[in-house]
């Protein structure tokens, strides 16, 4: 879907746009073709088949061997950014598009290749969650996950390997506020709050870091 | 026909004057955000802010017009953190105003949570009546749909003109137009980019808090989780889809709604043959479709998304 780059089109506000038709159409099949006859008029799908669950790594905890998957993927996609070929050019993309076309590194491309790459990575985490923990395939399996993860990613300075530690700070947020709600009935909509403000305010100090202005 | 049916209903056209309103406002919001060169992607939260900050004044006991006012400061103040990220410090546009839309929307819903902890179902308010404008309102057809309605479809309708004068035909107009195209000209006449920009972006997130207070002031008469659903999304894609043009802005936004209004009443009319998420993601569709169509021959502002940096050439 990427390719309306080649249109002009912003990128970011179709996938936004495309979020919502995406969410429906999950709707629909969850309706209509994948609902599960046994699960009494709820909008859900039939539990995946027991080979397909994630094993879990220690038991009667919820913590399931997708978490080793996850640390397996960001090491890998550290490795491939910074030493493989395809990685070089995304970020000489990122950095500067004019060089990079000057270096005849195909820039749209480039930019598809990325964008498939991110959205399968996207794919998996809804997989782990879904093969992992719940089992079968509910509307609200993803509780606004995937603006998290721009907040983890600019957390991580845009690091694979920070992503580990700012996903397991963000985390340790969502589990907290949870406690919370549950103990002294604060909202859980807390954790999206500090989110968000996390994420403003590391967009704020990569700036103070970079250019370091002297405060008189 | 049905379909033929839909269009001669009174319902259908008074429907589609009430879906087009926080259309416009958020439209208008953003092109005015858009043409001083600042994509603001807050629009969606500051809408959910603007919604729920009004429905919470008057639920305390406000006023309904002091609640639009309320609702107009609060957008202007996520505005101006837009700004301060985007402007100032000239961060990346998109990645700010997503922060911004996080922040403002899971911050309305935390205060709406807390301040009413133990309700299930969504308390209600008064909001506003429709008010028939004595005189033209007596037009048959005519009165019902476009003269007896809230009156803050009237100020959306009424801020068409009034934006559209104020860029085209103010100083302050062009040089609005101007930061956007030009951020260096306008510096060079001795105007501060930055302030300039700021007081756009303020006074665009006030609009589009506006529109988001309609929905819980005007239509609705409760604030709900979610009830903005990619609203802000759709206004992104009509100013695109309207050239950054007040005039087509509102056109777009006549457009949208009717197809909106359309969708809902065929949906009920011919039940089951096309499950109804078709139907609902129909908006979203169409505004991808039309900035696709339209973006070829966009002559966008120039500056849009260039953050300006005094003594950079």
């Amino acid at each position: 879907m990427i390719l309306k780059l080649k249109l002009r089109v912003d990128e970011v506000v179709t996938t936004l746009l495309l979020n919502f038709v995406v969410l429906l159409f999950t709707s629909y099949l969850l309706f209509g073709p994948l609902k599960d006859p046994l699960a009494m008029g709820w909008p859900q799908a039939a539990p995946i088949i027991d080979e397909g669950v994630l094993s879990p790594l220690v038991p009667r905890m919820r913590l399931h061997s997708g978490l080793i998957w996850a640390v397996a993927f960001a090491i890998f996609a550290w490795g491939f950014i910074r030493f493989s070929k395809w990685g070089f050019q995304i970020r000489a993309v990122g950095h500067n598009p004019e060089a990079a076309a000057f270096a005849a590194i195909p820039i749209g491309a480039t930019v598809l290749r990325t964008a498939l790459l991110s959205g399968g990575l996207a794919g998996m985490a809804g997989v782990c969650e879904l093969a992992g923990l719940k089992g079968y395939l509910t509307l609200d399996i993803s509780p606004g996950f995937g603006y998290t993860g721009i907040a983890v990613a600019m957390l991580a300075g845009l690091h694979p390997l920070g992503v580990i530690a700012s996903a397991i700070f963000i985390a340790a947020i969502y589990n907290g506020a949870d406690a919370m709600s549950r103990a002294m009935s604060i909202s859980n909509y807390l954790a999206d709050v500090l989110t968000a403000t996390s994420l403003l305010l590391v967009l704020a100090s990569v700036l103070f870091v970079r250019f370091r202005p002297r405060l008189r | 026909m049905e379909l033929l049916d839909i269009f001669i209903t009174l319902g259908f056209w008074s429907a589609l004057v009430r879906m087009a309103t926080p259309l416009i406002f958020g439209t208008l919001g953003e092109l005015i955000c858009e043409r001083a060169g600042v994509l603001n992607l807050g629009i969606e939260g500051i809408m959910t802010m603007g919604a729920m900050v009004a429905w919470m004044w008057v639920y305390q006991g406000g006023d309904l017009w002091t609640a639009v006012l309320v609702a107009a400061a609060a957008g202007a103040l996520f505005g101006l953190l837009h700004a301060i990220f985007s402007v100032y410090l000239g961060l990346s546009q998109h990645v700010t105003g997503i922060g911004v839309t996080l922040l403002a929307a899971s911050l309305s819903y935390f205060a709406f949570r807390m301040l009413l902890p133990d309700v299930t179902t969504p308390p209600k308010i008064d909001p506003f009546k429709p008010l028939a404008i004595p005189g033209l309102s007596q037009i048959p057809y005519l009165g019902e749909v476009l003269f007896t309605q809230s009156p803050l479809t009237y100020l959306a309708f009424a801020l068409v003109p009034i934006v559209a004068y104020g860029l085209y035909r103010t100083p302050l107009g062009l040089a609005v137009r101007m930061v956007g195209e030009n951020p260096m000209a306008v510096e060079a006449q001795g105007i501060d980019v930055h302030r300039l920009r700021t007081c756009a972006v303020m006074l665009g997130s006030a609009f589009m808090a506006v529109g988001g207070a309609f929905l819980t002031i005007s239509v609705f008469d409760a604030f709900y989780i979610g009830m903005i659903n990619g609203r802000g999304w759709i206004c992104i894609a009509l100013v695109i889809f309207a050239s950054w043009r007040p005039g087509k802005a509102l056109a777009g936004a006549l457009l949208f709604a009717a197809f909106e209004a359309l969708q809902i009443r065929v949906q009920q009319a011919s039940s089951a043959v096309i499950p109804y998420q078709f139907y609902l993601m129909m908006p979203y569709i169409l505004s991808i479709l039309a900035m696709i169509v339209m973006s070829r021959r966009a002559a966008y502002p120039k500056a849009l998304l260039v953050p300006f940096r005094k003594g950079e050439r």
